[in-house]
């Protein structure tokens, strides 16, 4: 018990981390919303290894404490919007049979952007901003990839280390 | 990757293409005008061919500098800590849009024949 709290702290910190790489990272080539996701490589192991409910206590950790960190109110409620619908189909993606930790990834990729686009939508009441969808679906569906890969090539190393 | 995850990539970027091909189906004329809206209604339009600098003051109380320089408009600064829509690209073509979400901020270019269109229906 006392093992597991300590495993998830270190997460929620690791997680806090990338946050802060990726703002290093200019990834987002004028499209508002693309970015790495190098967090979710965290939320994929943590629902491979604990589950979905401890994965959403890190994610929502995250985003509280990375919004306070870096970014402003409004940011953490687009970035929950997002994590929340992609954390749900990664979940249910999970259970997919012949489904990877790639498969999740890209899925949770690819609704994280669906989910934040359409919170701007209703904010800025303007839906001629779902013009945007082509390039986040790409940079969701790719990244996604890529973060999955990373993930299973992480997981494939030392998943038997970690305290369950 | 496993034979479900390769159906899934490959779908994905099937509908990236089909979902490009529409927004270049739309964004295709350049704008002669843009709009500019605060939580959805339109505080103002200002064409595209004189450089100006606009001050925007959006919901949350902070102002925004719009600048259209050389007939494209740009984000020039924004009060808030995300800076979101300083990084957006310059607009100058039809449909493009320049948002910024605390402000409630939405930035539209839009082509002179479109806004005919608008004026019929």
């Amino acid at each position: 018990m006392g093992n597991k709290v300590a495993c998830l702290g270190l997460f929620v910190t690791l997680a806090l981390i990338f946050t802060y790489v990726e703002t290093l990272i200019p990834f987002s080539f004028g499209v508002p919303g693309m970015k790495l996701g190098l967090t979710n490589i965290v939320l994929v192991l943590l629902l491979y290894w604990y589950g979905p409910k401890e994965a959403l206590f890190v994610s929502i950790l995250r985003i509280f404490l990375a919004g306070f960190l870096f970014g402003s109110f409004f940011g953490i409620l687009y970035s929950l919007s997002g994590a929340l619908l992609s954390l749900c189909i990664m979940t249910g993606a999970r259970k997919i049979q012949d489904f990877g930790m790639i498969g999740v990834s890209i899925l949770g990729g690819v609704f994280h952007n669906i989910g934040q686009l359409f919170v701007a939508m209703i904010v800025v009441s303007n839906y001629h901003i779902g013009f945007y969808l082509p390039a986040l679906l790409l940079s969701g569906t790719v990244t996604g990839w890529f973060i999955g890969f990373l993930a299973r090539q992480i997981s494939m190393r030392i998943s038997n280390k970690i305290e369950k | 990757m496993k034979k479900k995850e390769r159906n899934l990539f490959i779908f994905l970027l099937a509908l990236v293409c089909f979902g490009y091909l529409i927004s270049a189906f739309y964004t295709k004329e350049e704008a002669g005008k843009i709009f500019i809206y605060v939580s959805g209604e339109e505080i103002g339009s200002y064409p595209l061919n004189e450089d100006r600098n606009i001050p925007i003051k959006g919901e949350a109380g902070f102002s925004n500098h719009l600048v259209i320089k050389g007939g494209k408009a740009y984000m020039e600064s924004a009060g808030c800590p995300d800076q979101i829509c300083v990084r957006e690209k310059a607009i100058w073509k039809n449909k493009e849009t320049i948002v910024c979400l605390p402000n409630k901020i939405v930035v539209e270019a839009v082509s002179e024949e479109e806004k005919e269109l608008d004026g019929v229906t």
